[in-house]
């Protein structure tokens, strides 16, 4: 009887504290006046309601491959990204197949879980503020960012997203492959005409195992010339 | 008397040094060299270069850091030469004072020894430096 209500005290301090952070986070957010439905939208891939051009970079140990692509928002689907060239080359068959495939999964967006938010930081220049992602808002592709510990960083002054930082620092598995840490950081910037955040430059590196050997592998984003369609 | 007064001007002289080179760092960038995989055995080292002036020989598992003046550089990195001929394979970055920038070295295995460098995102380069070692004697 007392182990019982020794553990309903825990879980109930637990639960409390969970809800002092979250009552934190969103009386930070309301004092710099941090617009919470651009920050809740974030994953929703608002630069696909724009036409822009896309330099992917993926580089590891032993090769580089640079996709310069646009895509087009007034269309849809695959039809709306044009591979324009490859290490400033003609694409080949197996290049479209690859940039096809990476540009046309149908992967939920993520979001946030809002019982993990917390404050990390607040001094007047800067807030920070972090949390993991709603694991029911995940599918069997995307499970390992469970795991994901997402910090988002603001000028207090502007109220304004600057950049996230996401870290997986367990050992994961990535399909068929096993990875023992994940970094990424994504720079925003904002819209004023949608009111959402789009994406400037997101750099993902990845540890992977492979063959027994640990290979890092990076691939950044950089986005430009955002034009409504 | 005199021995003391000469004593306690070159103290503070040290002490003005001290202060002033703090002072300098900060209007400055700082780069780091980050170099975490590479040749078997350590056999072959990596020649870094800003500018071409030669900054630090790194071996696997080693980083190194240098403030530079804030503007344009051309960062370069080779597995043989110690000095560069050319700048054809540099990395040109504009860096701003008070920021940090992190260079990662990429050995591409084969018989010309070849490497790429890029610069990457400070959350790329923290689990790498936390599992290298700061070289601070660094032309060695």
């Amino acid at each position: 009887m007392k182990r019982i209500l020794i553990i309903s005290c825990l879980m109930l301090s637990f639960t409390v504290h969970a809800f002092c952070q979250r009552a934190a986070v969103e009386s930070a957010f309301d004092k710099y006046h941090i617009n919470r439905i651009a920050i809740d939208s974030l994953t929703q891939h608002n630069e696909l309601r724009f036409n822009f051009d896309l330099i992917t970079t993926i580089v590891t140990e032993s090769s580089q491959k640079i996709y310069k692509a646009h895509h087009d928002a007034s269309k849809t689907g695959e039809e709306a990204w044009a591979l324009q060239s490859v290490n400033n080359g003609n694409p080949s068959g197996s290049d479209r197949s690859t940039f096809k495939k990476q540009h046309d999964q149908h992967i939920p967006a993520l979001k946030p879980d809002t019982s993990t938010f917390k404050l990390v930081k607040d001094d007047g220049k800067e807030l920070v503020v972090s949390f993991q992602y709603d694991q029911t808002s995940m599918i069997d592709d995307n499970k390992f960012m469970k795991d994901c510990l997402v910090k988002l960083f603001f000028d207090a002054t502007t109220g304004k997203l600057l950049r996230s930082e996401g870290s997986i620092t367990n050992s994961f598995k990535i399909k068929m492959f096993k990875a023992n840490y994940l970094a990424s950081t994504v720079i925003y910037q904002y819209n004023e005409v949608i009111e959402r955040y789009l994406p400037l430059k997101e750099e993902v590196s990845i540890n992977l195992n492979i063959l027994g050997s640990a290979v890092d592998m990076i691939t950044t984003n950089e986005y430009s010339n955002y034009q409504q369609p | 008397m005199r021995s003391l007064k000469l004593l306690l001007a070159l103290f503070l002289v040290t002490c003005f040094k001290t202060v002033a080179g703090a002072q300098d760092t900060t209007q400055m960038a700082k780069i780091y060299f980050v170099r975490s995989t590479g040749y078997e055995g350590s056999l072959l080292v990596f020649h870094c270069f800003v500018d071409s002036t030669l900054m630090c020989v790194l071996n696997n598992d080693q980083y190194s850091t240098h403030f530079v003046m804030p503007g344009d550089h051309q960062l370069n990195v080779t597995a043989h030469s110690k000095s560069l001929s050319n700048q054809n394979k540099a990395l040109s970055i504009s860096v701003a004072a008070g920021q940090s920038y992190y260079i990662k070295i990429f050995p591409v295995k084969g018989y010309d020894n070849k490497v790429k460098i890029m610069s990457v995102a400070e959350t790329t380069i923290r689990p790498v430096l936390a599992k290298c070692e700061l070289k601070t004697n660094c032309i060695q």
